[in-house]
């Protein structure tokens, strides 16, 4: 029973705070990842966007010169 | 206004959710205690929390909007609940994603089918179901009034998962305002990690909180701008197309 009780209380203590390091360093990595790819497709969307916006707005005003 | 430039507010609120993002790595990694049972790993807790916390705020806000919407019928409250919805869906993934990565080394498993994930992915999915209807009308009124009704009927998703750990016996621990049910969990052996054990651990989940609502705020504004962006493309491509026709004919 005594052996027993400290055997638990050795294997308590002997936990290394470093064993699930790879878990801790593979969440993080894939939450920014998550948040980057967000991001850049913000970015993106942005650029097709205003590539769009440039476009249109070139054939308006060949229109617009076109009509005068 | 010119959507295609970032205005002065979204570039100071950009560049300050960067550093607050920073700052709450810095104390995660180097100010928040090694936590007694799980070790290192449990640093994870804090970015998981702070992204379904900040996920929550998210879809609080698509409701507002939604609500919003259904009594004003004004186009910016479905541009904020659609804006909204969409990092929410974010930060829900990075909780998701995050909480499964922790329950490996603390369960053993990466996923179970307990009452909170099982809420959680019937939340997310609800959400992105949103995109679905929003793609299926065509028409821009309808469109708005539909997303609005379900905005604001799927947050009983996000209700329903912040209660399910309170009224239903889960192994998901309880953080928040639930020390009865930590500590019956425990005795139950059903939770071996309760939370919070420290005052540091409190100051360290704060910052992180801050941070991710600054970058919630951010994201937001860029996501509102990048919104106005289409509406007027859209503009100008029906423009361009009544002008196309007129020219053929």
């Amino acid at each position: 029973m005594t052996l027993t009780i400290l055997s638990s209380f050795a294997l308590q203590t002997g936990v290394d705070p470093n064993q699930f390091n790879n878990y801790l360093f593979l969440g993080y990595a894939v939450m920014w990842l998550i948040g980057l790819i967000y991001v850049a497709s913000l970015a993106m969307r942005q650029r097709n966007l205003r590539r769009d916006l440039d476009l249109m707005e070139d054939i308006l005003q060949d229109g617009d010169q076109e009509a005068s | 206004m010119d959507l295609t430039r970032l205005n002065r507010n979204t570039r100071i609120l950009n560049i300050a959710a960067a550093l607050a993002l920073t700052f709450a790595m810095l104390t995660i990694f180097f100010y928040a205690p090694v936590e007694q049972t799980m070790g290192n790993v449990q640093r994870i807790f804090y970015f998981h929390v702070g992204s379904a916390w900040v996920g929550s705020l998210a879809f609080l806000v698509a409701l507002f909007g939604g609500v919003m919407f259904l009594r004003q019928a004004d186009r910016k409250w479905d541009t904020l609940a659609v804006a909204s919805v969409e990092i929410g869906l974010v930060f829900l993934s990075m909780a998701i994603v995050s909480g499964s990565v922790w329950g490996k080394p603390a369960w053993n498993t990466w996923w179970l089918w307990s009452p909170r994930l099982t809420m959680v992915t019937i939340a997310w999915l609800a959400y992105a179901a949103y995109f679905m209807l929003r793609g299926a009308v065509d028409d821009e009124e309808r469109r708005a009034r539909f997303s609005a009704v379900y905005v604001i009927i799927s947050f009983l998703t996000i209700i329903l998962t912040f209660v399910s750990i309170r009224v239903l016996r889960d192994i998901h621990p309880v953080v928040f305002g639930g020390a009865m049910e930590s500590a019956q969990g425990a005795s139950e052996g059903l939770q071996e990690f309760s939370g919070l054990d420290s005052t540091k651990m409190v100051i360290t989940l704060n910052v992180t909180v801050i941070a991710f609502t600054l970058t919630f705020a951010a994201w937001l504004l860029n996501r509102i701008r990048l919104q106005r962006l289409t509406d007027q493309t859209q503009l100008l491509k029906s423009r361009v197309s009544e002008y196309l026709q007129g020219e053929a004919s």
